[in-house]
C-alpha cells in the first residue's frame, strides 16, 4: 500500500510544483495565479488579522444553528413521510423534486422576512439542510426491518420499548448521514448566500479581498475554508461511527451543493 | 397519486391566498398566490423569458456535455489502471463531499465574469460524480460474466464492447443523471449569485428591484423549470436503461 500514497503524495507535490513554476514565471499573471508559497505565506496574515475571529465566528453560528434548525425540520418532515408506505409514496416525489431546486435562489425571499444580517443565513442553511435529512429519517424509518418490529412484538414490547430498542437503533444510521449531508450543504448555502449579501463571515470576506483585487489573501482564505469544511465532516464522520458502530453502515460518496 | 399531491399544493395555496388576503400575512413580503401564478403563466409565452431559459439550458448542457465525457473517460482510467484508481478514487470522493461551489472567485479570476466561469465552476463539480460513478460501475462488473465471455474466447475488445458496457451503463447513467442535476443547481444558483446569464439572473434583478411578487414568479418558474428538467432526465434515464 505504499505506493498509494507514493502517488496521492506525488501528484499533490506535482499540483503544487506546477502551481508555483507557472506562477514564478510568469507562464499565468500573478493576479490571476499567485505563487504558491505567496498563497501558504500569507494564510497567517489573513487567520492573524482581528476580522478574521468575527468572520468565523459568524459562519459557524450560521452553520451550526441553521444545521440544527434545518435537522429539527428535516425529523419532522421525514417522520410524518416515514410514518406509512402511503405517506412516503405521496410525499417522496415532491420532496424529491422541490430537492432538486437550487435552494439559493430562496435567499431574497428570507431577506425580505429576516433582514440582511445573519439571520437569513441561517435561514438559508436550515432549508438547505432540511432536504437531505428529511430524505434520510423517512428512508430510515421505511427500512426498518419488519421482522425486528415482529420480534419486539411478539416480546411484548411497549411502544416506548419499541421506539428505544427497534426504531431508534435502526435509523440512527442513516440519519445521522443524512445530517451530515445536510451540515455540507449548510455549509456551502450560507457562505454561498454570505457572497451575495452580507457583511460578516468567511464568504463575504473572500469575495471582499476579490473585489480588492487582495487574490494571495483570497485564495489563502478559502484554502482556510475548505480545511474547516474537511475538518468538519471527518470529525462528524468518525462521530457517527463511534455511534453506529453495531451498524455495517457504508458511507458513500455524497455531495454537497447549496 | 399525482391528484392528490396537486391538491395538496392547491390547499396550500389557496390557505395562503387566504392568508394574504386577509392581511395575517403580510402582503408586502408574500404576494398572494394568484397573482404569482399569473405572473408565472404570462411569463412562460413571453419571448424575453424563454431566452433567458435557453441560455441557462444551454450553459448547463455545456457543462454537462464536458464533466460527462471527461468524468467517463477518467472513470474509465482509473478502473484500468488500478494503481491510479486505488491512490485516486477517495480523493475524488473527498473533493466530491468538500463545499467546491465556494472556490467560485477563483473561477471569476481565471475566467473573468462571465459565462465560462459558471460553466468551467459546473462542470468541476459534476465531472466527481461522473468518475466515481464510472469507476464504481466498470469495477462492480460480474466475474462470471467475464469468464463466460473469455471461455469463449472473445477479443478484449469485445469483452469490453458486448459485457462490460452493458452490464456497466446503468450505473454510469445514474452517475449521469447526479452530474446533470448538479449542473442545473451550480449554474442557476451561480447566474443569481453573480446576476448573468438566464433564470439566476432574473431572481436576482427582481429582488434587487424590491418587486415582491416579480421575485416570486422568478422562484416559482425556478421551481417548476427545475422539476420539469430533472423529471426530463429520470424518463430519459429509464428509456436508456431498458
Amino acid at each position: 500500500m505504499k505506493w498509494v500514497w507514493a502517488l496521492r503524495l506525488g501528484a499533490v507535490l506535482l499540483f503544487l510544483g506546477v502551481w508555483e513554476v507557472a506562477a514564478r514565471t510568469g507562464l499565468v499573471l500573478d493576479t490571476v495565479l499567485p505563487p504558491a508559497t505567496e498563497v501558504f505565506g500569507n494564510i497567517p496574515t489573513v487567520a492573524g488579522r482581528p476580522s478574521f475571529g468575527l468572520d468565523v465566528y459568524a459562519s459557524l453560528y450560521e452553520v451550526f444553528v441553521g444545521a440544527a434548525i434545518g435537522a429539527l425540520i428535516g425529523f419532522v418532515i421525514g417522520a410524518v413521510m416515514g410514518s406509512t408506505a402511503y405517506l412516503y409514496k405521496l410525499l417522496d416525489p415532491l420532496v424529491y423534486y422541490t430537492g432538486a431546486v437550487p435552494k439559493i435562489v430562496l435567499f431574497p425571499i428570507l431577506i425580505l422576512f429576516l433582514g440582511t444580517g445573519v439571520e437569513s443565513k441561517v435561514g438559508i442553511a436550515a432549508i438547505s439542510a432540511a432536504f437531505p435529512i428529511a430524505v434520510a429519517t423517512a428512508l430510515a424509518l421505511r427500512e426498518v426491518k419488519p421482522i425486528h418490529v415482529k420480534a419486539a412484538k411478539a416480546l411484548g414490547a411497549s411502544q416506548t420499548q419499541m421506539y428505544r430498542f427497534v426504531y431508534a437503533p435502526s435509523v440512527l444510521g442513516p440519519v445521522l448521514g443524512g445530517v451530515r449531508l445536510g451540515l455540507g450543504v449548510a455549509i456551502t448555502a450560507s457562505l454561498l448566500a454570505e457572497t451575495k449579501v452580507a457583511n460578516v463571515g468567511l464568504g463575504f470576506r473572500s469575495i471582499e479581498y476579490y473585489s480588492r483585487l487582495q487574490i494571495s489573501e483570497m485564495y489563502a482564505l478559502l484554502l482556510l475554508v475548505f480545511m474547516g469544511a474537511a475538518v468538519i465532516n471527518l470529525g462528524l464522520s468518525a462521530l457517527i461511527r463511534r455511534a453506529t458502530h453495531y451498524q455495517q453502515q457504508q458511507v458513500g460518496a455524497t455531495a454537497t451543493v447549496a | 397519486m399525482w391528484i392528490v399531491r396537486i391538491v395538496m399544493i392547491a390547499i396550500f395555496l389557496a390557505l395562503v391566498e387566504v392568508a394574504v388576503r386577509t392581511e395575517i400575512l403580510n402582503p408586502f413580503f408574500v404576494p398572494e398566490p394568484s397573482s404569482v401564478l399569473a405572473g408565472m403563466a404570462s411569463s412562460v409565452t413571453d419571448g424575453d423569458f424563454l431566452g433567458m431559459v435557453a441560455i441557462t439550458l444551454g450553459a448547463v448542457l455545456l457543462a454537462f456535455a464536458i464533466a460527462g465525457i471527461a468524468g467517463v473517460l477518467l472513470g474509465f482510467v482509473l478502473w484500468r489502471v488500478r494503481p491510479l484508481g486505488d491512490a485516486y478514487e477517495p480523493l475524488v470522493a473527498a473533493l466530491f463531499s468538500s463545499p467546491i461551489v465556494l472556490l467560485y472567485p477563483i473561477f471569476l479570476v481565471i475566467f473573468g465574469r462571465n459565462s465560462a466561469a459558471i460553466i468551467a465552476l459546473a462542470a468541476l463539480f459534476a465531472v466527481l460524480p461522473t468518475i466515481l460513478f464510472t469507476k464504481q460501475a466498470l469495477s462492480a462488473v460480474n466475474r462470471t460474466l467475464l469468464n463466460v465471455g473469455r471461455s469463449l474466447s472473445m477479443s478484449s475488445w469485445n469483452l469490453f464492447r458486448h459485457i462490460m458496457l452493458p452490464a456497466a451503463a446503468p450505473t454510469i447513467f445514474t452517475g449521469l443523471r447526479i452530474a446533470l442535476t448538479y449542473v442545473l443547481i451550480v449554474v442557476v444558483a451561480m447566474e443569481y449569485i453573480l446576476q448573468i446569464g438566464g433564470l439566476g439572473r432574473l431572481v436576482a434583478e427582481s429582488a434587487l428591484l424590491f418587486r415582491a411578487t416579480d421575485l416570486y414568479v422568478s422562484v416559482g418558474l425556478i421551481v417548476v423549470i427545475s422539476a420539469a428538467f430533472i423529471w426530463l432526465i429520470n424518463q430519459l434515464e429509464r428509456l436508456a436503461q431498458r
